[in-house]
């Protein structure tokens, strides 16, 4: 286990596993509930997101550099406990990555490929995401940074490019709806914000593991920006009412960019890069699901049968576990739930359990002296 | 070329190298029934015909004895006539020698010879080993009866190359010398540049047959330890029987075998390599190969020719973007053509879209068929070019350009956008300076051109992730491959994407994390207004 | 790692060997640049003009043209859009390709029924693009793509340009796709308009004979202004009133206007462009019962681009009369433009928002009773003119002519 990643880069990887899924159906779900305000729920979710980066880049930076995630915790919690945490982190992960790749796929198909079918390209979408598993947490890093600093231009390109197309006034009356509502509102975003929780697997990875604070922060704090920012953007050009009823705003978004008669649909180009984003989300899924999987078993081979199995479980689960092809699955309370649950309540509890178990220790062992 | 013999002894002990002449060892001796680690006999006569079994007595072995008949004589000299300089050996080596046996001289016999050879890189040696591996490099062997020693005298000459311009790298502006097939004269022109004893060179021998000298090249306090030592590790591993070229030790000490990217530069050019020495890099210079090797080496250094740093650098940098244009074109024009056209051709402004349309009316294959068919045969007459002999080339280009090209759109096999494509393409290619990395570009090129045929964007985002991330984790000699694009390294970034000018850049860049950063003092920096008013003011 | 670059690649390689699904040749392509979709009784009926690829590049670049059409019309008709438009299959050897479908023209008869059906086909399909112009059209919206244009080669485009051109240099009618379509319909006053195409003149030309001269029998050309209400077709604005709802919807960038002298002889005496134009509205409520005021600034810059007045331009008193007259002229569209919407109780101006933004809590208690409130509303409108520029000459030559008459007695 090397440890490479820069606070940059830990940062990068926080975006880029909260952006990609939110970015496509963020303005729908939060205008759904809250229209023009969509704007302040998701400010209110984004300051959750840098409590809950703070609380987890706590956690996370208490690791020694260089041992895996797992294998830390066994060490403060006691192995059982540990595997089992392991085992259903591993779960979760899987599921994650099903989850996203089902989502993903059916946006791809819905918007480029109509009629290949589903189940090709969730096969050769497995077959990328299993290479970046394979080659591990640090070029998914190194790309992470890459393609974070180059969302900024492209969206300040969009932004400009739909300037003529924006209706300032969309934006009022600001703060119609009570604070409860805007504070529900931004429950779903903040399950995605709590995916945060990726730095725990990252924070071993680090030079400086302690800096897993910071990168979490930041990381929660520009990927925030960049959704608030998008948020707007469609709220100014479409108006509340029209979003509320668009699968992929952001694409009708894109798709209106006109530059003379030249430039125009380009929405297929920033779907591509889009893609990109996405596969490095799953690829970090699929490589937390192997990695803690492989500290947890302690299995005796290398990783690429483990990868093999996992790869084709993943290929299947997401082809026929889904009896629609419809946008409904992050969206829902459940999954929301889910994502809390699993991101914050769980990990958190973990950290709580780890240092009482080493207070219980500590006492024990100054009883003994 | 008899100062080339000279020039032996200079490289060979300098600095604080250590010899690794690993021919030496029985693992690469040319028998394994014989003991090259023997010791010489004392008997002349043994020494002899041991040697003369070992070659079988080869035509060319050339064995003089004096003072005494032949097989009962006190001296010997030994040297395959093939690669020595004769006129040499007779006048450096056999005349003394010669004088020496009719003076009858008595007393340690050993030190009056070594005193008596006006040779300047005179070896003692007392193993078998060594004895074959100079007898085979061009020394004259002196062995003297009663002794278990013998000398090797360096009168290394034989046919060569002189040295010419380079031929597959040229440049307009710039050093024009290239190197050759001798290492010693590819020794002079890399010394004859860097003048310090600091340039340290340590010399392996590989190959069971051929034992081919190579030469590790670095500057001391700029070169990093650890490549340096992988470096050293990996080419005395190497256990092979023939090194004829530079690309046979690239291939065995690259980091990862299963890669279509380069991860060594080579250069024919000995400026190319002087600055890549004084960056840091480590020179392996091959005997019998022009192309001298350089590691570590990152991606951007590929697209960077030594002619950029010659001109100017406004130009120098706007080539420089040129050229990366170019690669992406290279690797992703036609597979962004067929994706485009068969699969998103609601991304085509509509006039396009139209002429597009109508030019494949009638064509007979689908779009990638109709690619690929054209990118193969631009690869076949590229082929037919490079091999053909020089006088015939031009009947190529017409072939090529008028029956190929011409003639198959008007016959409406193929539509004329994409002959447009892949002409583009092709030429965009030849913009890559460096040939392996475009060679690489060609074969990615294929790939991705099946992905778009089947998944448009989707497939050649699939590809470009999948190589995207291979590029990351490449590595070579450990440092990561993308440096400094991945990770960043902002420093470096001042001759990435351009070349700022020379003044500008301070500092090496420091990838290779060398000790030495600073590549120039502040003498040269760029005027400021305030120095130039001084200067105005006194004169 | 080895291993596993092995196996990708042969994985890769066995996908892509297997098929390609979405894969459509250029030649597989029936480029449609302009669709009309039509209502009788209970059918839908689509039409399309689809391009003749090998015509129109041939006519687009050096070669000639020749005789041929460069277009070819054809209507399928089904129960919904979109079976309709598979209907198709049944007839054309080419699938058809709608991502650069330029305009979309409505038939009267289905502007009446509603347009919700049309805009939901565009906004639930990627294939169909949402920056599709809309027009409308009385009578069958077939007509209008079956006629040729003269210069552009591709009467879909022709379209669209014209529309651009009016928008950008004569601003009476609006710019209007189908996403705007859809984001005013959904907007607080559920209110749109879509302007009108007609042929003007006789017989429509449609055949390549018709085409071979310089003065074709007929021409496309835009008319007035459709007003919808919740997506149905209620009413139409004459040219003047719609450019004043443009007024009011601040979307005049550059327009002509005829005006008098200032003071003395009568109107149409000179023309003036204006340039600039920004309009700004501010919605009052006072009491419970009283009609919502609507404050409205609007402030335009000019240029006088011909008069026959026997004025002095040198002298201010006389430009700041012209302006004067100027904003009563622009005053006058306004309330024309603005009265007619009233009478259509059609608030297609945007107001239901401004009142939903100043005051929230007020707007949804008139929410359901708009229209009644809308056609009570007070307008009170101030028009700031300013003559930035007089042109080349400070005289109008009648003037001059006058002078030099004088100077001869």
């Amino acid at each position: 286990m090397t440890q490479t990643v820069t606070k940059l880069q830990c940062a990068a990887l926080v975006m880029t596993t909260i952006l990609p899924t939110a970015v496509l159906i963020l303005p729908k779900t939060v205008m759904n509930s809250v229209a023009q305000d969509a704007w302040i729920s998701l400010l209110v979710s984004t300051l959750g997101g840098v409590v809950a980066a703070f609380a987890l880049g706590r956690f996370a930076a208490g690791t020694k550099g260089g041992v895996p995630f797992q294998k830390g915790l066994g060490e403060s919690t006691g192995r059982v406990l540990a595997a089992l945490a392991g085992l259903a982190l591993a779960a979760y992960y899987f599921s994650i990555a099903s989850t996203a790749l089902h989502e993903f796929i059916t946006f791809i198909s819905a918007e480029m490929l109509e009629y290949t079918p589903k189940i090709v390209l969730k096969g050769a979408a497995v077959l990328v995401l299993m290479y970046i598993a394979a080659k591990g947490i640090e070029p998914i890093a190194r790309i992470s940074v890459l393609l974070m600093l180059t969302s900024f231009p492209l969206l300040a390109l969009s932004v400009l490019l739909t300037i003529s197309k924006m209706t300032w006034r969309q934006i009022e009356p600001v703060g119609e709806h009570s604070w409860t509502t805007i504070a529900l509102g931004g429950v779903t975003p903040l399950g995605w914000f709590s995916e945060v929780a990726i730095v725990l697997l990252v924070a071993p990875y680090m030079i400086r593991p302690k800096e897993a604070v910071k990168g979490a922060v930041w990381g929660v704090l520009l990927t925030g920006t960049e959704l608030i920012v998008m948020v707007l953007q469609s709220l100014f050009v479409f108006g509340p009412n029209l979003v509320r009823s668009m699968e992929y705003s952001m694409v009708d978004l894109v798709g209106l960019i006109e530059v003379g008669n030249f430039v125009e649909r380009v929405e297929v180009f920033f779907i591509t890069f889009w893609m990109s984003t996405v596969f490095l989300k799953l690829g970090i899924f699929l490589f937390g699901t192997i990695h803690l999987l492989e500290t947890t078993l302690k299995l005796p081979f290398d990783r690429s049968p483990l990868l093999l199995g996992v790869g084709l479980l993943l290929w299947a689960d997401t082809s026929y576990n889904w009896p629609h092809d419809m946008n409904q699955d992050l969206t829902t309370g459940i999954t929301t739930a889910m994502l809390l649950v699993c991101n914050l309540l769980f990990p958190l509890a973990l950290a709580v359990l780890g240092r009482l178990m080493r207070a219980n220790k500590q006492a024990e062992g100054g009883a003994d002296a | 070329m008899r100062w080339f013999g000279h020039m032996l002894p200079f490289f060979r002990r300098s600095g604080r190298a250590k010899r690794r002449d690993s021919a030496s060892g029985s693992r690469q001796g040319p028998r394994d029934s014989e003991d090259l680690t023997a010791s010489l006999s004392r008997s002349l006569k043994k020494n002899l015909s041991r040697i003369r079994s070992l070659f079988g007595d080869s035509a060319d072995l050339t064995v003089r004895e004096l003072g005494g008949r032949p097989g009962d004589s006190e001296v010997s000299v030994l040297y395959l006539e093939s690669i020595v300089d004769s006129d040499f050996v007779n006048r450096y080596v056999m005349t003394p020698l010669v004088e020496w046996t009719v003076g009858r001289l008595h007393g340690d016999r050993i030190s009056r010879l070594r005193e008596t050879l006006p040779v300047g890189r005179l070896v003692e040696m007392d193993k078998m080993g060594d004895l074959l591996t100079h007898i085979l490099n061009g020394y004259t062997i002196v062995l003297v009866d009663g002794t278990p020693m013998g000398f090797a005298a360096s009168t290394t000459g034989g046919e060569r190359r002189s040295v010419e311009e380079p031929s597959s790298q040229t440049v307009t502006r710039g050093p024009k010398e290239s190197f050759t097939e001798s290492i010693l004269t590819n020794m002079t022109l890399l010394r004859r540049r860097i003048k310090t004893p600091d340039l340290r060179v340590e010399s392996f021998t590989i190959g069971r047959q051929t034992r081919t000298f190579v030469n590790i090249l670095y500057i001391d306090g700029i070169v990093l330890e650890k490549p340096l030592t992988e470096v050293r590790d990996r080419l005395s591993r190497i256990d092979v029987d023939s090194i004829l070229d530079s690309g046979y030790v690239e291939e065995y000490i690259q980091d990862e075998l299963w890669t279509p990217f380069p991860l060594m530069q080579n250069s024919e050019r000995p400026d190319a390599v002087a600055a890549g020495l004084l960056e840091g890099q480590i020179a392996i210079v091959v005997d019998g190969s022009p192309f001298v090797l350089l590691a570590p080496t990152t991606f951007v250094k590929f697209f960077q020719s030594s002619e950029d740093y010659y001109q100017r650098y406004d130009i120098a940098s706007f080539l420089r973007i040129i050229r990366y244009i170019s690669f992406l074109v290279s690797i992703l024009l036609p597979s962004l053509y067929i994706a485009v056209t068969t699969f998103h051709q609601e991304m085509l402004p509509t006039p396009l879209l139209i002429s597009l349309a109508s030019q494949r009316e009638g064509i007979p294959f689908p779009a990638l068929v109709e690619a690929l068919l054209m990118e193969l045969t631009f690869e076949v007459l590229r082929e037919a070019g490079v091999r053909m002999p020089r006088v015939v080339g031009s009947a190529i280009s017409i072939v090529g350009a008028l029956v190929l090209g011409q003639a198959a759109v008007q016959a409406g096999l193929v539509s004329a956008a994409m002959i447009i494509v892949v002409s583009f393409t092709a030429i965009a290619n030849f913009v890559i300076p460096s040939t392996n990395m475009s060679s690489g570009a060609r074969l990615i090129r294929f790939v991705l051109m099946l992905l778009a045929g089947t998944l448009g964007l989707f497939g050649i985002m699939s590809g470009l992730m999948v190589l995207l991330i291979h590029l990351v984790s490449l590595k070579s000699f450990g440092v990561p491959y993308m440096t400094p694009l991945a990770p960043i390294v902002w420093g470096n970034m001042k001759d990435v994407w351009v070349r700022v000018p020379w003044p500008l850049m301070k500092t090496r860049p420091i990838a290779h994390f060398q000790r030495n950063k600073i590549r120039q003092g502040n003498s040269f920096a760029v005027p400021s207004k305030h120095d130039r008013k001084k200067g105005e003011k006194s004169p | 790692m080895k291993k596993w670059g092995k196996l990708l690649a042969a994985l890769l390689l066995l996908g892509l060997t297997t098929g390609c699904w979405d894969r459509t040749e250029l030649n597989e392509l029936s480029i449609t640049s302009a669709t009309a979709v039509d209502r009788q009784g209970d059918q839908w009926i689509v039409s399309y003009q689809v391009l003749i690829p090998s015509v129109v590049s041939g006519a687009l670049g050096p070669m000639k043209g020749g005789a041929k059409l460069p277009i070819t019309v054809y209507s399928t008709e089904g129960p919904t859009i979109r079976e309709a438009i598979y209907q198709s299959a049944l007839e054309s050897p080419r699938t058809l390709f709608f991502s650069h479908n330029r305009v979309m023209i409505v038939g009267e008869e289905l502007a009446k029924n509603g347009l919700d059906e049309l805009i939901d086909v565009y906004l639930r399909n990627s294939d169909s693009r949402e920056t599709v112009a809309v027009l409308i059209t009385k009578g069958e919206g077939r007509k209008i793509l079956e006629q040729l244009l003269q210069i552009q080669i591709i009467p879909g485009d022709g379209i669209r340009e014209t529309m651009r051109t009016e928008r950008k240099n004569f601003s009476v009618l609006p710019y209007v796709n189908m996403y705007k379509l859809a984001m005013e319909l959904t907007s607080e006053a559920r209110n749109a308009v879509i302007p009108e195409i007609f042929i003007s003149g006789g017989e429509p030309v449609t055949s390549s004979d018709q085409m071979n001269k310089t003065t074709m029998s007929s021409k496309l050309k835009l008319g007035r202004l459709a007003v919808l209400k919740e997506g149905k077709l209620k009413g139409w604005l004459k040219a003047e009133q719609s450019l004043g709802a443009n007024f009011l919807r601040d979307e005049v960038k550059r327009t002509v206007l005829s005006t008098g002298c200032g003071d003395e002889g009568g109107k149409n005496q000179s023309a003036i462009k204006i340039l600039n134009s920004k309009t700004k509205v501010k919605p009052v409520i006072r009491g419970e019962n009283e009609p919502i005021r609507m404050i409205v600034d609007v402030k335009a810059e000019g240029t006088l681009l011909e008069t026959r007045c026997k004025i002095d331009l040198d002298k201010p008193e006389v430009i700041s009369k012209l302006e004067k007259q100027m904003e009563g002229e622009i005053l006058a569209i306004i309330r024309d433009g603005f009265k007619e919407t009233q009478k259509l109780k059609a608030d297609i101006v945007g107001f239901a928002d401004l009142v939903h933004r100043k005051y929230p809590k007020r707007w949804h208690e008139m929410k359901s009773d708009w229209p009644e409130e809308y056609s009570r509303i007070k307008l009170e409108t101030h028009v700031d003119f300013t003559l930035k520029r007089l042109g080349l000459t400070s005289k109008s030559f009648t003037k001059m002519f006058e002078q030099v008459e004088d100077e001869k007695k």
